[in-house]
């Protein structure tokens, strides 16, 4: 089974990642036309790694080919969903990929600045990407005439300070430009109007890993890894109650069981599965018997989730869903930015009632209500903060109605624990 | 915009016409459907973050906010389905989670928004049952401003104002969340000339008038359309004013722009809003001999001592279009000269404030009146001294407010002020603007019209004022100088 991004994982020096064959799509993509790369990346089937899921060569082609404004290029390593870490992982083991990656979205794209916004705790991270886009400055594949072309492109590591929001596209780019993360009303688009109102893209850490693979071993090669409209392997970041958590690289269409089970090694200490959440807090989650699904964007969806960031967060019988809702609320009224109503005022709502279920101080009535509250939100918001909070509200309640009522009811966690 | 298509779209199952482009918000209330908004005001750029003008557009998945969607040929659009009323209702509640509910206390009660949306959209009993958050409140924010963050909403209209009219920038949000608020940035108060403004277009009670704090219930207050006097602009203004209040002898209570686009569009300046002081204070309310007060009788028999003398009429550019033709018609007939008096230049800035602080000088040039000195034996003066009094010996004032030197007069008598009466102005586009009058004229003054008969049936002659001739005849003045 090939993989994409994993086998490179050590080659953490240049000396290493090119002995591993690294830099070859780069110099690949410079020997072809910019369309030709965005038509092979378009092949590939390659759909956005953070979360939402759209195909990358599209959003590419979305950005005027002839402007008069520069053009930027964001690598979006502001990993903040809870329970993800696959993007931390690619940055500290095979910094070179992003690299690489980025030299070949800015040539299809004609950019020639590139900012890597990275989440403000991963300093360790930060450091090791500004040594490989030191070690690149000096091997020539940063800088000018890339490869002896007539191409240039600089990178730039800009750290976050901590929201979550940031990494939000439009959030992303307004805390780039030194604003407040507010995330912007859209239309417009970044592709045309991104940062300083230049044409933009925004690429998650993820996907931008995905791209010297495709150029050098094809784009349909790197389709047929994965599935219909799903090309390629994902990286899944498992954590909970499982003995072996960690990231793990699995194609497309992969079964959520075979993750858990296979690679993850089960749920610990023998216990059984209560629920998974399978892409990050903010899809919906999955009760045991619903574990027997593909992995890829559109299944996912059919199931009622999403794929997501990839983060799969395993749940034993042990899990208290009341500290579950507590602890999914609390965040997200924690992160919202505060511009729009819905989110700023229903985020905050739901947790202060899920923090009172969870004391024992829950009234009958608040699971309809935190319903009521979560489907206002939906749908509503600026940005898809507000249908992060609400979805996995709405998914717990409807999924636990019964074990939140007994919470309620009692005024104290239902869950027997030695 | 001219050259902007013309398109037809359906809202409520009304076809109306509109540009294309136009704010879904905007064009609906063109053809007098009014969207429910918090945050969206026609001044400013849409921020779309109140979440409040919803509408459904056939064909689109989901509702989307009328601010920030132009209108294209043939969109249906509903604004009144019940889904909607339902979304309108919860974010309704969603505000008044965090809201204090002290309208009892609230100046801004009667004209607020939240309280006029929750009646007619939302009224029911709240499902809040947790903690309110704390926020900063009474914070003084400089001038006449007070800013409450309970009450805010953050829909950002104060700071998109100091962003995007007046340029100065002083507020910000801070914290995030639930916890946001509008704050100043580290070493800054909203000192600026147009801060009133930001209580205007605050749609609750979170930015309140220092001036105004506590004064009276909105309610209680008669509005009165107006024209401000303080410059040539003419901003148009509407009166608030109070004259049962048992516990206070002001009358006027407070002073608001009425929109214009053409001359003040939303605004009005502080000193505008804030210089109604002299309507109520320190105003000349019975006729005066040499600084002491006496009667009509006597003002009389001081006015037939000019028979048959040299008299100069120093007219002023505060007076209206009608006053300042009659009294012409009046010094035509006995021959007297005309001169005009007024405030002296001042500051003028980028945004209404203009050098000239005489709501009328453009009327009193249209009349061909101009500013000259004269050395005739009697001057007739009104409102403001000429440079030089000395050369004549009979000096008669027509004047509102008390001021040094009075007792150098022979005859005083008390004016209304524009509150006090109607009649127009013309501002410095050569706009004829109306002002109404809101106010009975304080103790026994007169408006100058009224003076001016007074004068005229003393002297013997048979001039009556009639507001509506004079505005006929000065019309007609108006139109030559239009050529």
């Amino acid at each position: 089974m090939s993989l994409v991004i994993t086998p490179w994982f050590g080659a953490v020096k240049i000396g290493d990642y090119i002995k591993r064959r690294g830099y070859e799509g780069a110099k690949k993509a410079l020997s072809i036309k910019p369309e030709d790369v965005i038509e092979e990346v378009k092949k590939s089937n390659l759909r956005g790694r953070g979360g939402a899921g759209f195909p990358t060569g599209l959003k590419w082609s979305f950005v005027p080919r002839e402007t008069d404004k520069p053009k930027y290029l964001c690598v979006n390593a502001d990993e903040g969903e809870p329970g993800t870490f696959k993007d931390r992982y690619i940055i500290e083991n095979a910094p070179h990929l992003i690299i690489e990656g980025a030299v070949i979205a800015s040539w299809a794209v004609g950019i020639h600045r590139a900012y890597v916004y990275i989440r403000g705790e991963y300093l360790k991270f930060a450091l090791i990407l500004e040594k490989a886009i030191e070690e690149a400055y000096q091997r020539g594949f940063l800088g000018k005439n890339i490869f002896g072309k007539d191409f240039s492109l600089d990178i730039y590591i800009h750290r976050g300070a901590g929201a979550y929001v940031c990494g939000e596209e439009t959030a992303l780019i307004e805390s780039l430009e030194g604003k407040r993360g507010n995330p912007r009303v859209r239309p417009p688009f970044p592709a045309t109007n991104g940062l300083y109102d230049c044409p933009t893209v925004v690429n998650n850490v993820e996907t931008i890993a995905c791209l010297p693979y495709i150029l050098r071993e094809g784009g349909e090669n790197f389709a047929s890894l994965g599935v219909e409209k799903n090309g390629g392997t994902k990286l899944f970041a498992v954590s909970g109650h499982v003995k072996d958590p960690g990231v793990y690289e699995l194609p497309m269409g992969s079964s959520l069981r075979e993750l858990i089970y296979n690679y993850a090694g089960g749920v610990r200490g023998n216990r059984r599965l209560k629920a998974v959440i399978p892409g990050g807090s903010s899809s919906s989650i999955l009760m045991a018997d619903e574990i027997d699904v593909s992995l890829d964007y559109d299944s996912m969806i059919k199931a009622g989730t999403m794929l997501g960031s990839g983060a799969v967060i395993v749940l034993d019988e042990t899990a208290c869903m009341a500290e579950v809702l507590r602890v999914i609320t609390r965040f997200y009224a924690h992160e919202s930015c505060g511009q729009c109503t819905p989110c700023r005022q229903g985020t905050s709502w739901m947790a202060k009632i899920a923090e009172r279920i969870a004391i024992g101080k829950g009234k009958k009535g608040d699971i309809d209500l935190l319903l009521d509250i979560a489907h206002s939100i939906m749908g509503k918001t600026i940005c898809p903060l507000g249908d992060a909070a609400a979805m996995p509200v709405i998914a717990i309640c409807d999924k636990f109605r019964s074990e939140l009522e007994e919470q309620i009811r009692e005024r104290r966690c239902p869950i027997e624990r030695e | 915009m001219s050259n902007r298509k013309r398109i037809k779209i359906t809202i409520d199952g009304k076809e109306i016409e509109t540009y294309e482009g136009t704010l879904i918000i905007k064009a609906a209330e063109d053809a007098g459907i009014y969207i429910p908004r918090l945050c969206y005001h026609e001044a400013l750029k849409p921020d779309g973050n109140c979440r409040m003008c919803f509408v459904e557009i056939e064909g689109l998945r989901k509702p989307v906010p009328s601010c920030l969607t132009p209108a294209k040929e043939g969109m249906v659009i509903r604004t009144d389905t019940d889904a909607l009323k339902k979304h309108r209702s919860s974010i309704l509640e969603m505000i008044l989670t965090t809201h204090p509910m002290d309208c009892p206390i609230c100046d801004q009660a009667g004209e607020c928004a939240l309280q006029d949306y929750y009646f007619q959209y939302d009224l029911k009993e709240s499902r809040w049952r947790e903690k309110k958050e704390k926020k900063p409140k009474r914070v003084h924010w400089g001038k006449n401003l007070i800013y409450d963050a309970a009450r805010c909403i953050i829909c950002k209209r104060c700071v998109r104002f100091l962003d995007e009219i007046t340029g100065t920038q002083e507020l910000g949000v801070f914290e995030r969340g639930i916890h946001s608020y509008i704050g100043l940035f580290d070493g800054n108060r909203i000192e600026n000339d147009y801060s009133g403004n930001l209580v205007d277009i605050c749609p609750v009670g979170a930015i309140t008038d220092l001036d105004f704090r506590f004064k009276s219930r909105v309610w209680f207050l008669n509005r009165t359309p107006s024209i401000c006097p303080f410059c040539a602009r003419g901003c148009n203004i509407e009166i608030h004013t109070n004259t049962k209040n048992p516990f206070s002898s002001q009358r006027v209570y407070r002073i608001k722009p009425r929109k214009n686009l053409e001359v003040n569009k939303w605004w009005i300046c502080d000193e505008g809003r804030y210089s109604y002081e002299f309507i109520d204070s320190d105003r000349i309310e019975y006729p005066m001999a040499r600084g002491k007060k006496t009667s009509w009788d006597s003002v009389r028999q001081e006015i037939l001592k000019i028979v048959g003398k040299d008299v100069r009429l120093y007219v002023s550019a505060w007076m209206s279009n009608e006053e300042l033709t009659y009294w012409m018609q009046i010094a035509k007939t006995f021959d007297w000269k005309l001169s005009l008096v007024g405030k002296p230049r001042g500051k003028g800035d980028e945004i209404l404030k203009l050098p000239d602080k005489n709501p009328n000088r453009k009327g009193a040039e249209i009349l061909g009146i101009r500013e000259e000195i004269g050395h005739e034996e009697v001057a007739v003066v009104f409102h403001f001294l000429p440079v030089s009094l000395e050369r004549h010996k009979i000096k008669i004032g027509i004047f509102t407010n008390k001021f040094e030197g009075m007792d150098k007069f022979d005859i005083i008598i008390p004016a209304a002020v524009f509150a006090e009466k109607e009649g127009s102005w013309t501002n410095f586009q050569g706009k004829v603007q109306n002002f109404q009058k809101a106010l009975e004229p304080i103790g026994e003054a007169k408006s100058e019209g009224e003076i001016g008969e007074f004068l005229a049936n003393t002297l013997g002659l048979d001039l009556q004022w009639e507001i509506g001739k004079y505005r006929e005849e000065f019309e007609k003045e108006l139109r030559k100088w239009n050529g």
